[in-house]
């Protein structure tokens, strides 16, 4: 047998694991690449399902091709519906005309919604603000009916969703002969909502969020420092042999790698400085040194407290 | 090679899916041979398996590096191998414990023809089990592992003289052990 033989031998072994070998990997795998099946299958079928309760109720309300493309047109359409409304209000004999118009706005409400279910009780307030709008709905047909609670999504998805959208009272002059008050309040209304709710909000989140973070940062950057090396402490030997066999052939100061900064400086007996190095790598190993007695000054910057050791070392090659 | 590396192809899209059941089937599928491998860098099975599992993560969580360069067992070993070493430097504890012993001379040819062809693999993963552990990395990484003097220097932090002195000791240590077995 070679060296040879030995290593094909040992290419070649096998070892059975432990029958808990694969659940202890599985364990590990699931915290560091989680596989979690059911949680992407329900997002899927959210999705699905928000996507199929909108073309339903597209279909149901037989909406007209005009109102189909009104959906994309999105917060344009959203503005010129509030005319459509005030234009309804101050003429409700054209039950037709309005019809449509109604439709339209729930397509447009319907896709508003899938993104965002805001303060349904303000906009509730404002429909009972107007009472034309509700008297005429109450007396509409059950299918209007339905339409009537989407319609009370609508003032918001308008005023604050796109709170920019500046179209909604642009449209309001158009349609001067409705009563604007109420109109206004709409505007007014989700004007200061914004302005004296959201904003306060918004400033104390920061107000206690920054110093939160700061905290936080802090503690990280103490982590390594205490909980991993409690006490650091240098160890510097007396002795080390530097004759090749693979012991202590390196003057080795143990933990060195925490000092941030270092100096050793060796002298032999008679006070002459023999080697001297500016952060020390533990790889003196006294080339062309005579056995003997050395002295040794390790300067050293640790945890930013700067301290000096001395000591003495001796090199033995040899018994 | 080529054959394993199709076969395998499945297996890795599998794992880059994040599907348990191929990454199981990997497992399956190389566990035996890594198992060997990190048993020969530590002192008993628990440990070699500790080993072997942190590797196995490493397999998994780092299989898009694969470069399709080597086959996948090899691939796979010399992560296996890499943990080891790891593992090595971590339980390294005896830094000033080694004693002073005299330089080991290379064992001649003749040591090596005269090992009974009987050994069994057991016994022979067994005498490197028991080998100190700064002789089995060296012995390992050079003589099954195919590293050169130079890697191993680097990676163990040793001077190349230490790597070849350690690995005189360690070949002469494992004939010994061998022949005092027999």
């Amino acid at each position: 047998m070679v060296m040879n033989d030995l290593k094909n031998i040992v290419d070649n072994m096998t070892e059975t694991p432990s029958d808990n070998c694969w659940a202890m990997l599985e364990q590990q795998l699931e915290v560091v690449m989680p596989n979690s099946p059911s949680a992407s299958e329900g997002a899927a079928n959210t999705a699905t399902s928000n996507s199929a309760t909108m073309s339903q109720s597209v279909a149901t309300t037989g909406v007209s091709k005009g109102a189909v493309a009104w959906i994309t047109a999105g917060a344009i359409a959203a503005a010129t519906t509030v005319a459509g409304i005030a234009w309804t209000i101050s003429r409700p004999d054209k039950t037709v005309q309005s019809k449509t118009n109604y439709s339209n706005t729930k397509s447009v409400v319907i896709q508003d919604s899938v993104y965002q279910d805001i303060e349904v009780k303000e906009e509730k307030k404002v429909v009972e603000n107007i009472p034309s709008i509700q008297d005429f709905l109450v007396s509409t047909t059950s299918s209007q009916n339905r339409e009537n609670e989407n319609l009370s999504n609508f003032p918001t998805s308008v005023s604050t969703h796109s709170p920019q959208v500046t179209p909604v009272i642009t449209t309001l002059p158009l349609t001067s002969n409705v009563p604007t008050q109420p109109q206004a309040n709409i505007v007014s209304s989700s004007q200061v909502s914004q302005s004296e709710e959201n904003l306060p909000i918004a400033q104390e989140e920061t107000a206690i969020s920054q110093p939160a973070v700061s905290q936080e940062s802090i503690v990280a950057s103490e982590e390594p420092i205490v909980s991993e090396e409690p006490a650091v402490e240098l160890t510097i030997p007396n002795i080390f042999t530097p004759n090749g066999d693979g012991f202590n052939d390196q003057f080795v100061i143990e933990n060195i790698e925490y000092c941030s900064e270092s100096r050793l400086t060796i002298r032999n007996s008679r006070g002459n400085v023999v080697y001297d190095k500016l952060n020390y790598q533990n790889d003196w190993t006294a080339d062309d040194l005579p056995d003997g007695i050395y002295y040794y000054t390790f300067t050293y910057i640790l945890n930013e407290e700067t301290q000096k050791v001395k000591g003495n070392i001796a090199i033995k090659r040899g018994y | 090679m080529k054959n394993a590396l199709t076969d395998d192809l499945d297996l890795i899209k599998g794992c880059l899916a994040n599907d348990r059941n191929s990454q199981r089937i990997l497992y399956n599928k190389y566990a035996p041979k890594m198992l060997a491998v990190c048993m020969r860098y530590s002192t008993s099975k628990d440990e070699a398996e500790d080993v072997m599992i942190e590797g196995f993560m490493k397999v998994f969580t780092s299989l898009e590096s694969f470069a399709y360069k080597s086959s996948l067992e090899v691939w796979i070993r010399s992560i296996m191998t890499h943990c080891a070493i790891n593992s090595y430097r971590k339980n390294q504890k005896f830094r000033f414990a080694e004693t002073i012993e005299e330089m080991a001379e290379e064992p001649d040819a003749q040591a090596w023809n005269s090992i009974p062809d009987s050994i069994s693999e057991k016994e022979i993963l067994l005498a490197i089990q028991k080998m100190p552990p700064y002789l089995q990395a060296v012995l390992n990484l050079i003589a099954f592992d195919g590293y050169s003097y130079e890697e191993v220097s680097q990676e163990l932090e040793i001077s190349q003289v230490t790597v070849r002195t350690r690995l005189f000791r360690a070949k002469k240590w494992l004939l010994d052990y061998i022949y005092s077995e027999h």
